[in-house]
């Protein structure tokens, strides 16, 4: 949201310059991320007109032109499309400046002298432009000094605005809350209204057809109105708070939905079909083109204003492009009503439009501000568009919104914030947001106002006391105070001993992104997939991974290429798995794994320069497995086939706790490693589950080796397993496994 | 046998000086000193000697045994031949093994965690695939919030969400314990942003909740102040701006002065002498009643903070990206530091 300083100063005499308000804003809780100054620099810069203008041959932009400004015409070059005979102009003649500080001097281009500049409200630093060079209104003179006619400047904050805080979507709730903070007097404008003696109510009918998606409907007409642009100043303040003029009657609406935060709309009556106006919800499939002349299938849940014949505007979204005002519209229905949030953010949602209008309307308005925004669009239209207003408003509002009460107990305060207020300023913070404050009760009865639907319960109150009061208020209590309670996450111990095991062990740690997009042509064979992600961000993150091996396998070729070919790294971080086909359940599994590559040893003059092979890898599970006390350690490999492709798993306590092997080189060589890559995963969980006690016995026979150690007492050779994942064995466990 | 004692010791004597080399002197030794050697001998005559004469043999054999040792041991260090210098280049390296070393993300993470721990708080844990129940609702997340659009947050096709925080460690945590609670939960977190420099769609939150009876905002800022101190300096300050999350009122967002400038203003702080931390506030009321607490008896607050920020700070990183690529080159940079 943009928010002009010149604007809020219309309704507050605010107690900082410029140069101080983002910090008053800061504190009131709107985060300010730009500031724009428009600083307009109009020495040397007067109104001209364009006599003649002809476009340079050979170029596809420039034009030549003779541009009056009160005496000779001046040769001028001009590059904008809009610029065309008779068009009244601003020109920067040399010795001007423009904003970005460039003096502007005669020049020849293309041949052509030029004798100035014809300026655009960017060059001049009035606002940000929009089509070209700016064009002046016709009454203005030739030949006069430009400052005449132009504001000195303002200072525009793009703020952050809450989700909570629709009132803050407009310039009204901004200077209320400044007002309430430096215990100021804010004010309304008033809008004269001339009304004629026909009433509206003859002119149109408004009919609610859902009054719990509409609530309030607030129609008013003004007839005979000439459109044309709106008045300059007000042109600029739109374009400076990120608003494109588009004529009097539409710059109207997005005047004052700035201003106050109301969404407005303007139809024009002779598009409104026997002059009815329903509210009523979509046929399901109904086809609805809106003024961004683009077509959309509704849905039933979609709210749309409709004529006796069809939908003329997407309910609190967006206007039809059947019924909106043209450069000959006379005749005009201003729209001002009260939809329901939820309503018109399941329309927005599901169409995928956010539009100022449903920005505002699915954060909540304030119903009970219609009248008066509607009576200022009519005054509005009125003053520049000419017409006549009729008289009063066709206002449905069959259930008005009655604001809730809240019981409010001011000692809570300090007890949730740990600072005492006095009483009376806490009445006098609720008043000057305009909440109702009974304090003569116990609780108080305090009333908030319609525009601030985020105010509900007492703690809501308490936050508005403490944050109008400051936050840089709040004591800082001393914290010697220390609370036992429960032990940490033996998950979360376990992870760091075995972090600490595998730097001690020479790993580096790596962290990996584990979302992925799993392509057999760059990962080794036979990891499992994971989860496919409904929505992902890319599709390289189309899958939360299934083993870290992967992106662990990936990074590791990288590495690869890039010359360091002696690698040891580890992850201790999740997988990601799901049930079969029809089985919607997913899980994870807290694990670590590691991959080795390379040599044995650091390269040396005194190491020798040897590959590493199982045993190296066998001594890093050997490691963690004493040092963790692991309970019952089993290492079970199955040796696949001759070219070295082994893998194997750990068992803990009889449980299988992770899985180990190595890929050998005719595998990686592909994959971008030109070496053979040891590999474990194991499941930290699996781990924590195992009970560490160990009985005596077993325990000296674990801890001299795990190589030695098969199952007690039992020799080597006559160890009988199944190993279900080995392909050539299936049907005969014992052939070929090798249980080392 | 004292005559014969004297003779072996002056023989020996003279055999040993007499040695002009290593082998000469090995073979006198053997003479005298081995275990089939004449003083050997002499100890299996002690037996036969008379009783009375027994101990004073025996004390004058055993010191002719010392003596002999002792000059046998000095003869064979004079006829070593004498080193001539160094016969090998003791400047080169020594033999290591690998070295390896902690993720930048895992030392900070380690630090944040024991500041913690020191101030009385338990590290909490849960899972990363989240329900929509735990992520969202039960976190007083309006259903109208943004952060619940899929152009927000991760999503499942089974209709789970990739934890956009880890709040919801928070919320499993009150549900299975009665007040105090008082806990972390640091952890990786996941939401719908395009990689770039400073975004992640990955990256990695400490968040810390404390319930008890009479727990006040104040309390909150003092244990933000401590903390801070403890990471970035004692002379941190710190400051809250106003702000709105759903899961906390009031809501507020937590600055710190720049720990390089120390508030003066330098490029980090984009010259404001402040650096954004992230948030915290005071439990919603509507929270604690979800998982059945007392909100008449109990208060509590909630904060957050961005670990990979807070890395990338410390550490001097640039971008984002390279705490995630696993560049042995990046990693080695961190062999050495170990957690505070």
């Amino acid at each position: 949201m943009l928010i002009s300083y010149n604007w809020l100063s219309e309704f507050v005499d605010l107690p900082v310059p410029p140069s101080q308000l983002a910090d008053v804003l800061t504190w009131l809780g709107l985060e300010v991320e730009a500031v724009h100054e428009y600083k307009p620099s109009l020495d040397n810069v007067v109104i001209g007109q364009v006599v003649e203008c002809e476009r340079i041959a050979g170029t596809d932009h420039l034009s030549i032109t003779k541009t009056s400004v009160g005496g000779d015409l001046l040769s001028i070059v001009c590059g904008a499309p809009n610029v065309r005979p008779g068009l009244k102009v601003v020109v920067m003649l040399p010795g001007a400046k423009t904003a970005e500080g460039s003096v502007i001097k005669k020049a020849k281009l293309r041949g052509h002298e030029s004798h100035g500049m014809l300026a655009s409200e960017q060059e001049l630093g009035l606002a940000p432009s929009h089509a070209g060079i700016l064009e002046c209104p016709d009454e203005w003179e030739v030949g006069t000094a430009a400052p005449k006619y132009m504001d000195s400047g303002d200072t525009v904050f793009d703020v952050e605005i809450t989700p909570n805080r629709p009132d803050f979507l407009s310039h009204i709730g901004v200077a209320r809350d400044i007002a309430a903070k430096y215990d100021l007097k804010w004010r309304r404008k008033t809008y004269p209204l001339h009304e004629s003696a026909r009433p509206a109510g003859d002119f149109v009918n408004v009919t609610i057809n859902a009054p719990a998606a509409c609530p309030r409907y607030l129609a008013r007409v003004v007839t005979g109105v000439k459109v044309a642009p709106a008045p300059f100043d007000v042109r600029i303040r739109l374009l400076r708070c990120g608003i494109r003029p588009i004529s009097n009657i539409v710059d109207v609406t997005n005047y004052l939905m700035l201003e106050t935060g109301q969404p407005l709309h303007a139809f024009d009556a002779r598009f409104v079909a026997d002059r009815t106006i329903d509210i009523r919800f979509a046929a399901q499939g109904e086809k609805f083109v809106t003024l961004d002349e683009k077509e959309h299938k509704l849905q039933a849940h979609d709210l749309l204003i409709a004529d006796s014949k069809h939908g003329i505007a997407l309910a609190g979204v967006m206007g039809g492009l059947n019924s909106g005002i043209r450069p000959d519209t006379t005749d005009v229905v201003i729209e001002c009503a009260y939809f329901d949030p939820v309503h018109i953010r399941r329309t927005a949602k599901a169409l995928g439009m956010s539009t100022d209008s449903s920005r505002r309307f699915e954060r909540g308005c304030d119903p009970n501000q219609v009248p008066y925004v509607a009576a200022a669009t009519a005054s509005l239209v009125q003053q520049w568009g000419g017409g006549e207003v009729l008289a009063g408003a066709v206002d449905v509002y069959p259930k008005p919104l009655v604001p809730v009460g809240i019981a409010f107990r001011p000692e809570r305060v300090s007890a949730l914030i740990g600072l005492d207020y006095a009483h009376q300023e806490m009445a006098g913070i609720l008043a000057r947001l305009d909440c109702k404050v009974n304090s003569a009760v116990s609780p108080w009865q305090v009333t908030a106002p319609t525009h601030r639907p985020d105010l509900e319960r007492e703690v809501d109150l308490i936050e508005e006391i403490v944050r109008v009061r400051g936050y840089d208020h709040i004591p800082t209590a001393e914290t010697s105070k220390v609370v036992l309670t429960g032990q940490d996450d033996p998950a979360y111990l376990l992870r760091r001993k075995v972090e600490d095991i595998l730097v001690a062990e020479g790993f580096l740690e790596a962290l990996s992104l584990s979302m992925w997009n799993p392509e057999p042509r760059r990962d080794p064979p036979g990891l499992p997939a994971g989860v496919e992600v409904a929505n992902p961000v890319t599709d390289e993150m189309r899958v939360m991974q299934g083993s870290v091996l992967s992106p662990l396998f990936r990074a590791a070729a990288a590495n690869f290429e890039r010359g360091d070919k002696d690698l040891r790294l580890f992850e201790t971080t999740r997988t990601f798995h799901q049930g079969q086909s029809d089985d919607p359940r997913t899980w994870e599994t807290r694990v670590v794994a590691g991959l080795m590559v390379g040599r044995r040893y650091p390269a040396a003059w005194n190491q020798p320069k040897e590959a590493l092979d199982f045993f190296d890898l066998k001594g890093v599970i050997d490691v963690l497995c004493r040092r963790l006390s692991l309970d019952k350690p089993e290492i079970i490999c199955y040796d696949i086939d001759t070219s070295g492709f082994l893998r194997g798993e750990l068992r803990v306590n009889g449980q299988v706790a992770g899985q180990f092997g190595i890929w050998p080189k005719d595998v990686c060589a592909p994959l971008d490693i030109d070496a053979p890559v040891a590999w474990f995963e194991f499941d930290l969980g699996s781990w924590l589950r195992t009970d560490r006690r160990r009985s005596p016995s077993c325990n000296f026979h674990a801890f001299r080796s795990l190589g030695g150690f098969v199952r007690c007492g039992r020799p080597r050779d006559s160890v009988c397993r199944s190993c279900p994942d080995c392909p050539r064995c299936r049907r005969r466990p014992l052939d070929n496994c090798l249980a080392v | 046998m004292k005559s014969e004692l004297d003779k072996i010791r002056a023989d020996a004597t003279t055999a040993l000086n007499a040695a002009a080399d290593l082998a000469a002197l090995e073979h006198a030794s053997i003479k005298f000193l081995s275990r089939k050697g004449l003083v050997a001998g002499l100890f299996k005559l002690l037996g036969q000697a008379d009783a009375s004469e027994r101990p004073a043999l025996g004390q004058a054999l055993n010191e002719l045994k010392t003596d002999l040792e002792a000059l046998e041991a000095a003869r064979k260090l004079a006829l070593t031949p004498k080193s001539k210098g160094p016969s090998l280049d003791w400047t080169l390296p020594g033999r290591t093994s690998w070295i390896g070393g902690y993720h930048p993300l895992t030392i900070v993470m380690r630090e944040i965690t024991d500041i913690f721990r020191s101030m009385g708080f338990r590290v909490a844990d849960g899972p990363e695939i989240e329900l929509v129940k735990y992520n969202f609702d039960m976190l007083n997340t309006p259903a109208w919030h943004p952060s619940r659009d899929e152009s927000d947050t991760i999503y499942l096709a089974n209709g789970f969400v990739v934890r956009t925080e880890t709040s919801p460690v928070q919320v499993r945590t009150m549900e299975a314990q009665d007040p105090p609670v008082r806990i972390i939960s640091p952890g990786r977190v996941y939401r719908r942003d395009r990689p770039d420099a400073t975004h992640s769609p990955m990256f990695h939150q400490c968040e810390g909740l404390y319930v008890d009876k009479g727990v006040t905002m104040a309390e909150l800022k003092g244990t933000l102040l401590a903390f801070y101190r403890e990471l970035f300096g004692q002379q941190t300050k710190l400051r809250f701006r106003p702000h709105f999350f759903p899961f906390t009122e009031p809501s507020a967002e937590v600055d710190v002065t720049c720990p390089f400038c120390k508030g003066d203003g330098c490029r980090i702080c984009k010259s404001t002498g402040w650096l954004e931390m992230g948030g915290c506030g005071m439990v919603d009321p509507n929270v604690l009643a979800g998982v059945g607490y007392d909100t008449e008896l109990y208060t509590g607050f909630a904060f957050g903070l961005g670990i990979d920020r807070i890395a990338m700070l410390r550490f001097g990183i640039n971008n984002i990206r390279l705490l995630f690529d696993s560049d042995v080159r990046f990693l080695r940079q961190f062999i050495g530091i170990t957690p505070r």
